[in-house]
């Protein structure tokens, strides 16, 4: 049994400014938010404008803004994401610049991983102490993006290091015992960098690959504050 | 929203890369729509702070009659029990409960106590906010 | 890649936790002290002047002022530092604020030795 869904699809193209377009598909409610977006591009329009790679959620280069939550489109049941049986409003990643369409330029946020050096892949583990359960590896985040575009603060400070570069720098302190470069303390311990959290988990609630990003920032904020009052009290002592 | 106006700017820390102007978005932190329990918290907490702010200015301002002796503060004495302001008493109270049970809150998520709890946390702060406003209601309106 | 950022900010927010917490004592002995320990509240002028008269009740009044005062423009500072200002607007933000701040508690100690001197 196929339904029949709407996209509204958000369209841009630097010549022709922005606007929403809408397709009708016949699609089976089991299939993805991408295998929809496939067949429009398929049989409908060919200047369609969208990333994808893997289609099993461990590239992280599709995600989109669909009914108003960021997801991997490649993982997002049609059934799971219309609230109506029928919508879908898509549109590009919040907070990054759009290239065309539903393509945004990473660059800001690869810059950023990349500044804290986290090895993308690596040997993992829980470490010598942790239950399995509390063991959420870093290496589990895809680079998806969708953590900076849920955040409301990344969405008004351009500045802020944002989630996945700070859960990147726990993890670095954890792997390490303790250390982090003095550049990335820097980029780390700062007023744009883990202290301008403001705890509202929405990058926790859209990863799709448990990094918790938000219980990572406050394990950080954990860290630096207890730090920096045990120099209080040694200063003074 | 229209996305790529805002990038107009070339980014200082990352030659090379178009960002927002500062300040061009200033509004968009205030989404809490189809948005999780941790944004509602952050959102109302900054929005009643701000009011706290405002309230703070206007309350010092307002002592500043206390300099007129006698008829100046009666005269703010007979409006501050006018309904109006007792109905501002309790939006103060609300901002009040509110502000600070969210700012305990944060205090214990951001220490990394209880960063598993921020959700049932959040539903504890507006049960305890509300039953308390309820019960300064009703004494601000029966005294 | 060479980064910009020095190392600071955490103090701001470990000294915001602290005043809010310390807050939530002195709004609630503000609230006790003016309208259950005075009889009926304060509603006459001389009502007034007795209570800023009293020195328990004028340190606790001025200690709920400045650190009132330090918590409500360190959060005004922190909403405008969401909206990604320049360098140069940030520090022009701490120093407004930081003058705004000595004037309320210029202010409302100068007015509560006046009501003294009145008393
Ligand atoms: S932390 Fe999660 S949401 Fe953020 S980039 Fe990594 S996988 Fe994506």
């Amino acid at each position: 049994m196929s339904w029949q869904i709407t996209y509204k699809i958000k369209r841009y193209h630097p010549d022709q400014g922005s606007r929403v377009d809408t397709f009708q598909v016949e699609i089976e409610p089991e299939r993805t938010v991408l295998d929809g977006i496939e067949l429009i591009w398929a049989k409908q329009d060919r200047t369609l404008v969208f990333r994808h790679a893997c289609h099993h959620a461990s590239c992280g280069s599709c995600g989109l803004v669909v009914n108003g939550v960021e997801v991997l489109p490649c993982i997002k049941l049609i059934q799971d994401a219309t609230t109506d049986g029928g919508t879908l409003e898509v549109e590009p990643l919040r907070n990054f610049p759009v290239v065309a369409d539903l393509v945004v330029d990473m660059a800001p946020f690869f810059e950023r991983m990349q500044l804290i050096g986290m090895p993308i892949v690596g040997p993992t583990g829980p470490l010598p102490g942790q239950e399995p359960d509390e063991y959420t590896a870093f290496e589990n985040c895809i680079e998806c993006g969708l953590c900076l575009s849920a955040c409301p603060v990344v969405a008004t400070d351009s500045k802020y290091l944002g989630p996945a570069a700070l859960a990147a720098a726990e993890r670095v302190i954890e792997v390490s015992e303790g250390r982090l470069s003095d550049e990335v303390l820097a980029a780390v311990d700062n007023e744009h960098g883990l202290w301008r959290c403001h705890a509202a988990f929405e990058c926790s609630e859209v990863c799709p690959s448990n990094v918790d990003p938000a219980g990572r920032i406050m394990a950080l904020r954990r860290r630096m504050t207890f730090e920096r009052l045990r120099r209080l009290v040694g200063a003074k002592g | 929203m229209s996305s790529t106006e805002e990038y107009l700017e070339e980014s200082k820390t990352y030659p090379g890369h178009k960002v927002r102007r500062p300040g061009s978005q200033v509004s968009r932190w205030f989404a809490p729509w189809k948005r999780g329990l941790g944004t509602w918290g952050f959102v109302l907490n900054r929005v009643a702070g701000l009011g706290l702010v405002l309230y703070l200015f206007l309350h010092l301002a307002v002592l500043s009659l206390l300099t007129r002796g006698q008829e100046g503060w009666d005269a703010f004495i007979t409006l501050a029990k006018s309904p109006l302001f007792l109905l501002l008493d309790v939006v103060l109270l609300a901002g009040i409960l509110g502000h600070g049970l969210n700012g305990l809150r944060v205090a214990l998520i951001g220490t990394g106590l209880l960063v598993r709890w921020h959700r049932p946390l959040f539903i504890a702060v507006a049960v305890i906010a509300v039953l308390g406003l309820v019960a300064g209601a009703l004494l601000f309106f029966s005294a | 890649m060479r980064s910009e950022y020095e190392r600071r900010g955490g103090w701001s927010w470990i000294t915001q936790v602290i005043s809010g917490l310390l807050l939530i004592v002195l709004v609630g002995l503000h609230m006790i002290a003016q309208h259950f320990i005075v009889e009926g509240g304060l509603r006459t002028y001389q009502d007034v002047l007795a209570y800023v008269s009293d020195p328990v009740i004028f340190t606790l009044e001025i200690l709920f002022l400045v650190v009132v005062t330090y918590h409500a423009l360190l959060g005004v500072r922190s909403v405008l530092f969401d909206l990604g200002l320049s360098e140069a607007q940030e520090r022009r933000v701490t120093q407004i604020l930081v003058v705004i701040g000595l004037l309320t508690i210029g202010y409302g100690v100068w007015l509560s030795l006046y009501l003294i001197g009145q008393a």
